[in-house]
């Protein structure tokens, strides 16, 4: 009995000693992903984003997924989302967007880390800019310090990126851009922007759903969305939005 | 004496969550089991938990949190078709490349081949411990479930809470 009072004190101390560990391209080949990807294929690569590392993995050979280059981003850092487009990957982090290269596709070369304030973010890119989320998250402590908003961001040069626009939100999660029209998961709501100016986007709608929206494609006129009860879709055109299906 | 073990082990568990706030366990799988763990359902699932999504052809391929990927017709997107499932335990997110569907099942990166039109699945290759075990909802894992303190040769596919798992 001694013993097993020693090992629950021990195993007490041991346990309270824890805590302390802490889309883009598009061909037939491969396919669209949403904005809160960690995973995006371009050409015979395989990127992948996890906390701590973006990896590469060259999968020419179907047979084998070999690693070709791993990079660590900084412990205070964590890696959310990836967006790549045929030259360029956008890595959504908790401090801000980080910029790489592919000039060697097989190894990312980084070329700038846009900071923000501590938040988490998906990014989207259309032309030659970038639009991203920046959401609290209370459940997780690196976001709980952050604040809910959309920012625009000119990638004109992309070794100095720069703020064109920031948009108060309520709590945003993925995003999307398709023509003119930008769509945001924000709260419990699917928010359509007019990005026509993307010095000065406008409110077009905000769509109430009954569960908390998560991930969203805008592509060819049809919006997909992933939300806490299932999945909606969506037909737009011009400035109008309507609802095709609901399945759960 | 037994019961005693058993209520103490208990006592340590919900006792832990007072001192680190720990309110998730891990869902454990055997290696040998995971590695033959990814099978595709051919019949629909509801959609519990959809979290990412991916839109390759017709099809819009739908994360269902750390358990497969739910392969849903959508020629028709007013009448989107549950077709089947993708079982791949630990799952939290794909890309599909050359034709391939990458995804992540627990700490392995596979890439499985998806016959849609008969759907069938053949996984074509496998690179072992690639990613990063699957952390709790908390954003970490407590050193009670770490590698060296849970059953050997286990992987963590999943977290639920604790009473859903008492």
């Amino acid at each position: 009995m001694k013993k097993l009072l020693m090992l629950l004190a021990l195993t007490s101390v041991l346990f309270s000693c824890d805590g302390v560990l802490n889309s883009g391209t598009d061909s037939s080949s491969s396919g669209t992903g949403g904005s809160m990807a960690r995973f995006a294929c371009v050409g015979n690569h395989l990127y992948v984003v996890d906390e701590t590392y973006l990896q590469t993995f060259d999968i020419s050979d179907s047979t084998k997924i070999t690693r070709t280059s791993r990079i660590q981003s900084s412990w205070s850092n964590q890696i959310e989302t990836i967006f790549p487009t045929d030259s360029l990957l956008f890595l959504g982090s908790t401090n801000g967007m980080y910029i790489f290269k592919l000039d060697d596709p097989a190894k990312p070369e980084f070329v700038y880390l846009y900071t923000h304030v501590t938040s988490c973010d998906p990014v989207v890119v259309k032309g030659k800019y970038a639009y991203v989320t920046l959401r609290t998250d209370y459940d997780t402590w690196s976001c709980s310090r952050g604040v809910d908003q959309l920012e625009v961001i000119d990638l004109s040069k992309i070794t100095t990126p720069k703020n064109v626009g920031i948009y108060p939100m309520v709590n945003p999660r993925g995003l999307g851009i398709d023509g003119h029209l930008l769509f945001l998961c924000d709260g419990m709501d699917l928010v359509v922007m007019d990005a026509t100016d993307p010095l000065a986007l406008t409110a077009l709608h905000r769509i109430t759903l009954d569960g908390t929206p998560y991930d969203v494609i805008a592509k060819n006129g049809i919006l997909s969305l992933s939300y806490s009860s299932g999945l909606k879709q969506y037909a737009y055109s011009n400035d109008s939005i309507q609802e095709l299906s609901t399945i759960y | 004496m037994k019961k005693l073990l058993l209520l103490f082990s208990i006592l340590l568990l919900s006792g832990s969550s007072i001192y680190t706030g720990a309110s998730y366990i891990p869902m454990l799988m055997d290696r040998s089991e995971l590695e033959n763990s990814v099978q595709l359902v051919a019949s629909a699932m509801p959609l519990q938990n959809p979290g990412r999504i991916y839109l390759y052809s017709t099809w819009l391929l739908v994360v269902e949190q750390y358990k497969g990927i739910h392969l849903i017709d959508n020629t028709d997107p007013s009448h989107p078709v549950r077709k089947g499932f993708l079982r791949v335990p630990g799952c939290q997110s794909l890309a599909v490349g050359n034709h391939v569907l990458y995804v992540d099942n627990a700490v392995d990166l596979v890439g499985v081949k998806i016959d849609f039109s008969t759907l069938k699945a053949k996984e074509l290759a496998r690179n072992k411990k690639a990613l990063p075990e699957i952390v709790s909802p908390d954003g970490y894992i407590p050193w009670a479930f770490s590698r060296i303190n849970r059953p050997a040769n286990t992987e963590i596919v999943g977290w639920t809470t604790k009473t859903a798992a008492l």
